[in-house]
């Protein structure tokens, strides 16, 4: 499972990257290894180009919404 | 992985986040990360206040002085980094595009001579998790320079900065919390937007187990409701209280950048009047600096409490600079004696931006009509050198400028 895809790497400018994250698609292995720091920068919207540089492939408001569920 | 203790506060992972201002003073959100160090200090000390209270003591009651907020900013220079120069000498600056097929983009900066035009930025910048602010900031001086003798070969900037505010970067505190696990931290109704809170520091200030009591963890998710982290040795219970510290702007990626070499680099002096760029002095050149004045500050009024006006207070430019040469030529010294003009011209140039072309990155500095001062003999090694610095005049006649800087490059917008 840790082969399975969870980010793509979506470039939204020309030589955009974030150092010490592989400049490829990410498997849960490779978001294991990455601090939150790192996290923050590849995952969240760019404030110029409002996309991330890595876009989830599952999007998270599904399980934040089971999650809030069982919150209440 | 071993989990460690505390917060990182490490002076390695200093960071800089910047974005250019819409109004004067006023915070933006950060859409560029700068290399360098920029080091703000805000001084706002106590002073010394004329008070008897027949005792040897004192200081009775605490007064300050007003608030200053200035400091430095120094980085190697790249050619994607023009940015830098529309805080120093012009804002407001648009790419030309050269129209190849792979496009090139030229950023070209000149003083205005009557216009305060200059674009200021907002910064972030510090270390996790002690993240400070300020506004309003731009480069009243600075100052480019290369020399052969080096060890860092490359174009250098050092440059001044003001801004008129520094303070932390706000703590999200006393969030108590209703529930939780050993990796998560719940609030009911938080509100959060999701992965807005990542890479944050936790710090837990009271909690029910005592085993987590005061320990530390980083954000590695979180949706509306709840944080996840690293696992502690106890699970976080209804009421357990923390404190979220900031984070720097989320979403800013690195930047591929080109330094800007110095080996290579050219300098070419020709008279007055001729042709910019033509003699190219070669065998002799070793060093070079150029240095921009503004003479600027910001000013301050009543309604000013803790901090500057946005208010600019804006003095003479000046431009100078200085030369090293191998004193083996009677030119210059025969120019200074008869306080006579010549054109400068530094350029370096970079890898290849269109093949076909032949277009690559390029970095100019032009100076229009250069005035030889005193100059220094000295030695390097062996040989006979001479220093001799300039200052760039108002080339009346032709530019009306004292100095031109472009950048070539990649990019087709100019970044904060």
């Amino acid at each position: 499972m840790s082969d399975e895809v969870l980010y793509r790497f979506t470039p939204h400018s020309d030589g955009a990257f974030v150092r010490g994250v592989p400049q490829r698609d990410l498997t849960k292995a490779d978001v294991d290894r990455m601090t939150g720091q790192q996290r923050a920068d590849a995952f969240a919207p760019h404030p110029v180009y409002g996309v991330p540089l890595y876009t989830e492939v599952k999007a998270k408001a599904a399980a934040s919404a089971v999650k809030k569920d069982g919150d209440a | 992985m071993t989990v460690p203790v505390g917060p990182p506060n490490l002076a390695q992972l200093y960071r800089c986040q910047t974005g250019v201002e819409v109004a004067r003073g006023t915070k933006v959100t950060k859409t560029n990360r700068w290399y360098g160090m920029l080091a703000l200090q805000r001084r706002h000390a106590l002073a010394d206040s004329e008070e008897y209270s027949g005792t040897f003591f004192g200081d009775l009651t605490p007064v300050r002085g007003p608030a200053i907020v200035d400091g430095t900013y120094a980085q190697l220079m790249t050619y994607e980094d023009p940015h830098l120069l529309r805080y120093a000498m012009a804002g407001g600056i648009s790419a030309v595009d050269d129209g190849n097929s792979t496009h090139g983009y030229t950023y070209t900066f000149r003083h205005s001579g009557s216009r305060d035009d200059l674009d200021t930025f907002s910064a972030e910048y510090g270390d996790p998790i002690m993240i400070f602010e300020s506004e309003a900031c731009f480069f009243p001086e600075f100052t480019i320079s290369g020399d052969i003798d080096d060890p860092q070969g490359a174009w250098k900037w050092n440059s001044r900065v003001i801004g008129i505010r520094k303070e932390l970067k706000a703590v999200l505190e006393d969030v108590a919390g209703t529930g939780g696990s050993t990796t998560t931290f719940v609030k009911s109704a938080w509100g959060q937007t999701i992965d807005a809170l990542i890479g944050r520091w936790m710090h837990i200030k009271s909690a029910t187990q005592a085993t987590i009591d005061e320990l530390w963890r980083e954000v590695l998710d979180n949706d509306a409701t709840s944080l996840t982290f690293t696992a502690l040795p106890a699970t976080m219970t209804s009421g357990d209280v923390i404190d979220l510290y900031p984070a720097f702007t989320s979403g800013i990626s690195d930047r591929t950048r080109e330094t800007i070499k110095g080996p290579g680099t050219k300098l070419y002096i020709d008279a007055h009047g001729g042709t910019i760029g033509t003699n190219q002095v070669t065998g002799r050149f070793i060093s070079f600096s150029v240095t921009s004045q503004l003479n600027a500050s910001f000013k301050r009024f009543m309604e000013n409490v803790d901090e500057l006006s946005s208010r600019v207070d804006r003095g003479m430019v000046r431009v100078t600079g200085q030369l090293r040469l191998e004193f083996d030529r009677r030119y210059e010294w025969d120019k200074y004696t008869d306080l006579g003009a010549v054109l400068l011209r530094i350029k370096q140039e970079g890898s290849t931006i269109d093949t076909g072309a032949g277009t690559k990155k390029a970095a100019t500095i032009d100076i229009y009509e250069a005035v030889f001062d005193d100059p220094v003999m000295d030695r390097r090694g062996n040989n006979n050198t001479v220093t001799i610095p300039f200052r760039g005049y108002m080339d009346e006649a032709g530019q009306a400028v004292p100095m031109q800087i472009a950048i070539k490059n990649t990019q087709s917008t100019l970044l904060a």
